[in-house]
């Protein structure tokens, strides 16, 4: 018996197909990764709404004592002109995450880095600034006086935002 | 119907193919690698006035040049530093447009390019810049005094960029052309003031 041969158009078809299968399983395997990766780094995991608390990994999260100082307490350095330092203290309970994390505010427009360590308040009260120990959460963030924040964001070191706590 | 579709003879058809693979081999072999492919966005400004790019905005105001730099802060002025040639003193102000970044710079002088020098810790610019909060302080280079003999090196450039990698990002490209004052004695380099 003498196989059946395609037209030309239906081999086109054929090949158009292959092509657009090949497209797809490119896009997944590779393009999706990146993709995956650059929306975390944008759009937060969860988010806690202002005065609310919420699970995650098994730990509570609240947002605890703000305070808006214009000195860093006990230090001889004064802060710089028009900036203040936002004290954010984020209150915690259930077992710490094993992977450390770091801090972000945001007024919506821009964001801050924590202070550095010669800006930071004192931990009180058997705080922590460090996501993977114990105890309440606090941050400390350099801020021009004008600033008004809005959320804090908690980032993985993949530069996912593990979590945005609005203020 | 459809009419029967003729085949060109299979020689003729490897005849023309095999020149188009080689090519495409050879073409393929000769490629750029990433290094070569990918570079900054550069913005270019202008001494005096504030040059803008994604993450960054810098104002230089003074350029000098000298044979010896002093640090200078309300705690301390520690004793005149000689360098290897001349130290040349790039103040500005720098802030950031949108996000917290490491600000990084480089002196583009004629054929060559300089880093700042590490001798001025706590003096010199420091690398974190803060949206809304302005650093006004100085870039310091070690810089070869032969390449400022007149008619004046061209170009003579500060590059900031934002993070470590200046590829696909912006960089501010600022030139300080007429602008170089020389010193015969020794430069201060002010600790970076800070302000929202």
């Amino acid at each position: 018996m003498t196989p059946r041969t395609l037209m030309l158009w239906q081999r086109n078809v054929i090949g158009l197909a292959v092509a657009a299968v090949a497209m797809v399983v490119l896009g997944i395997t590779d393009l999706y990764p990146h993709w995956s990766a650059y929306r975390a780094g944008i759009a937060p995991a969860r988010v806690i709404a202002k005065g609310d608390t919420a699970t995650v990994d098994g730990q509570t999260w609240r947002v605890g004592a703000i305070h808006h100082l214009n000195a860093v307490p006990h230090a001889r350095e004064r802060l710089p002109a028009h900036t203040a330092l936002t004290v954010v203290t984020v209150e915690r309970t259930g077992t710490p995450p094993p992977r450390e994390c770091t801090a972000v505010i945001t007024d919506g427009r821009r964001r801050w880095q924590t202070a550095a360590l010669s800006n930071r308040a004192p931990l009180v009260g058997g705080a922590t600034d460090r996501c993977s120990r114990p105890g309440p959460l606090q941050l400390s963030f350099l801020l021009p006086s004008d600033a008004v924040p809005t959320a804090v964001d908690l980032i993985d070191a993949n530069n996912a935002i593990m979590l945005r706590i609005m203020l | 119907m459809n009419a029967p579709v003729r085949r060109p003879p299979r020689g003729l058809t490897a005849l023309w193919a095999a020149p188009i693979l080689v090519a495409a081999a050879l073409l393929w072999q000769h490629l750029p690698d990433s290094t070569q492919v990918y570079a900054p966005f550069d913005v270019y400004g202008r001494f005096g006035a504030p040059a803008s790019g994604r993450a960054l905005s810098v104002t230089v105001d003074d350029v000098r040049l000298a044979p010896k730099a002093q640090g200078s802060a309300r705690w301390a002025m520690p004793p005149p530093v000689t360098p290897a040639g001349r130290w040349l003193v790039v103040r500005a102000t720098v802030s950031a447009t949108r996000q917290t970044v490491l600000a990084n710079a480089q002196l583009r002088v004629g054929p060559n390019t300089y880093r700042p020098s590490d001798r001025f810790p706590g003096y010199a610019m420091g690398d974190r810049v803060d949206p809304g909060i302005s650093q006004h302080g100085s870039w310091v280079f070690d810089v070869p005094p032969g390449l400022f003999d007149p008619p004046g090196p061209d170009p003579f450039e500060l590059l900031v960029w934002p993070g470590l990698d200046e590829r696909l990002d912006d960089r501010l490209v600022i030139t300080l052309r007429g602008h170089l004052q020389s010193e015969s004695d020794t430069v201060t380099v002010f600790a970076p003031e800070v302000s929202g």
